[in-house]
């Protein structure tokens, strides 16, 4: 659905991909991590075709992204970090826009502004950021495009709103859509993604299934004198480790720390996930 | 599917551009209607219930050149902002159907708006005069050709053609910095016109303002060297009318290029 090919782009002197490649499937829904300034709004806009690569290609559903053509957007959603709602109410936008998308389900629009508990005759102006976040998501979602792109979305939402994110989210997610969630609050991602992205030096480092990394390594509690771990941080009863999954035995993947390894530069660890 | 234009879809994204701006429009009518009202009406007032067609037509000029050229310069400012351009830009009409949308609104809508509130107030101000008057009164003909007002929308058309230009080009402060880019243009184009017509002319030239001609001085006796008025005309309009169609295409490309 999503083709990266040797993509190189960068802001004047500061290149921040090289040659890099990246292919998203239907029915995933993937986490992209990576640090502060490292790209990833830069991706998804390249993605998206509002930046344009030096080189190589971005494509979406075998649409070049740069042209922006309408057949190419309707099968696009872009949920920016800062939304912008016009000075009119929720259902006048809606009259107004989800035409432009031939899939877009009115009741799922209105049945997700219940679930925020958001009415449609509220100026969207006049609500608060984090309700504002919740019409662009309800809205992106509702659109039923192909693609949608979320940057930073639970950026500005609550405790209680983060979880019915969650549970919305994975509702809406068909065998022929495609989530893409960028957020550097890693812990957000858990339980919500099942593919995880990073973007690293210039490069997606990871682009793996969770079960297949938890294939592959394992998420343990150990002593805090002990060794023969990948990488381990401290935590409150010992070391929280990342050890070869030797024994094939199921353990959840710890974002956080497997995150934090991978920006340390931890080369067995990311050889592994290769 | 057309990825260019569709009737539909342009009908649909102008629609929606005039859902969400509708307010700040009437507003801006508003602003406009009571500007208006207060320079027309002080000339009404301190010429007692007299508005002379000198006063309505320097009065039309001015603001009918001055808003056209502002609004049309903030007519792609949302491109400006990240959180505004993102949804505008990721929208499904196509660059074209973008374009007009601006271009119908600056050029057409703007004009016929202006038109409309102008003589609304003028109108106004004669009828309330109209028991006060004691010399004849008489509303501008902006059609009139003996009044030769009509070049004002020729005008219009090439500084349109630069502040559309000047709005998706520039990033912020567009109108001033079109002024800018448009006084320097104009100030360079003199100075080559004159380098040129030493190059060409061996007699000393006195002046040369570009598309108007040249005053030659040769043994103490000048001479004024001109096209014909017809060919002439036709030169300045053919040249005018170039510029004004480059621009408007120079800004459509411009928009389907944009980043954000």
């Amino acid at each position: 659905m999503v083709n990266v090919s040797q993509l190189s782009f960068g802001y004047g002197k500061h290149t921040l991909f090289e040659n890099l490649n990246l292919n998203l499937l239907p029915g995933h829904i993937y986490g992209l991590l990576g640090k502060n300034g490292a790209g990833k709004s830069t991706l998804l806009k390249n993605i998206a075709g509002l930046v344009f690569p030096q080189s190589g290609s971005c494509t979406v559903n075998g649409r070049e992204a740069r042209r922006r053509q309408p057949a190419f957007l309707e099968e696009l959603f872009f949920v920016p970090e800062e939304v912008y709602l016009p000075a009119i109410s929720a259902r006048q936008f809606l009259e107004a826009t989800a035409h432009f998308y031939p899939k877009f389900n009115t009741g799922q629009f209105n049945a997700m502004l219940t679930e925020f508990e958001l009415t449609p005759d509220e100026v969207l102006t006049r609500l608060s950021y984090g309700q504002q976040k919740k019409v662009m998501i309800a809205f992106g979602l509702a659109t039923n495009t192909s693609l949608l792109i979320m940057d930073e979305p639970t950026n500005g939402l609550d405790i209680p709103s983060k979880t019915q994110f969650r549970k919305i989210i994975a509702s809406a997610l068909t065998d022929d859509r495609c989530f893409i969630i960028s957020t550097h609050q890693v812990r957000d991602l858990n339980n919500l993604i099942d593919t995880l992205l990073v973007l690293h030096n210039r490069q997606i480092v990871v682009a793996k299934e969770l079960d297949e990394i938890a294939d592959r390594v394992s998420f343990v509690t150990v002593p805090a004198n002990s060794t023969g771990h990948l990488y381990a941080e401290e935590g409150m009863t010992g070391l929280t480790a990342i050890v070869p999954n030797t024994s094939g035995a199921y353990s959840k993947v710890d974002l956080e720390l497997l995150f934090n390894a991978i920006i340390s530069n931890n080369q067995p660890i990311i050889n592994l996930l290769k | 599917m057309n990825n260019t234009f569709a009737p539909n879809r342009f009908a649909r994204l102008y629609r929606k551009h005039t859902v969400e701006h509708l307010k700040s429009y009437l507003l801006s009518i508003a602003v406009l209607a009571g500007i208006l009202t207060v320079c027309l009406g002080f000339f009404w007032y301190m010429n007692r219930a007299k508005l002379a067609i000198r006063d309505q037509a320097n009065i039309f000029v001015f603001f009918y050149l001055a808003c056209g050229t502002i609004f049309t310069s903030l007519t792609f400012g949302y491109l400006d902002q990240k959180k505004e351009a993102i949804p505008s830009l990721t929208l499904p009409a196509s660059h074209f159907e973008k374009y007009l949308v601006s271009f119908i609104y600056t050029f057409v809508v703007y004009q016929l708006v202006f038109l409309g509130i102008f003589f609304l107030v003028d109108g106004t101000l004669f009828a309330f005069g109209a028991p006060f008057k004691k010399s004849e009164n008489e509303i501008i003909n902006v059609f009139n050709k003996e009044q030769d007002l009509y070049i004002i929308f020729i005008v219009y058309a090439i500084l349109h053609s630069f502040a559309f230009w000047g709005a998706v080009y520039f990033e912020k402060l567009h109108f001033v910095k079109t002024a800018f880019v448009v006084l320097a243009s104009g100030f360079l184009m003199v100075i080559i016109n004159n380098v040129l017509l030493n190059v060409f002319i061996k007699s000393d030239t006195e002046k040369g303002i570009p598309f108007l001609g040249v005053r030659v001085l040769e043994q103490d006796k000048r001479y004024d060297l001109y096209l014909q008025s017809t060919d002439f005309l036709l030169c300045v309009l053919a040249a005018l009318v170039a510029i004004t169609i480059l621009l408007w295409a120079a800004a459509y490309f411009k928009l389907k290029e944009k980043e954000v």
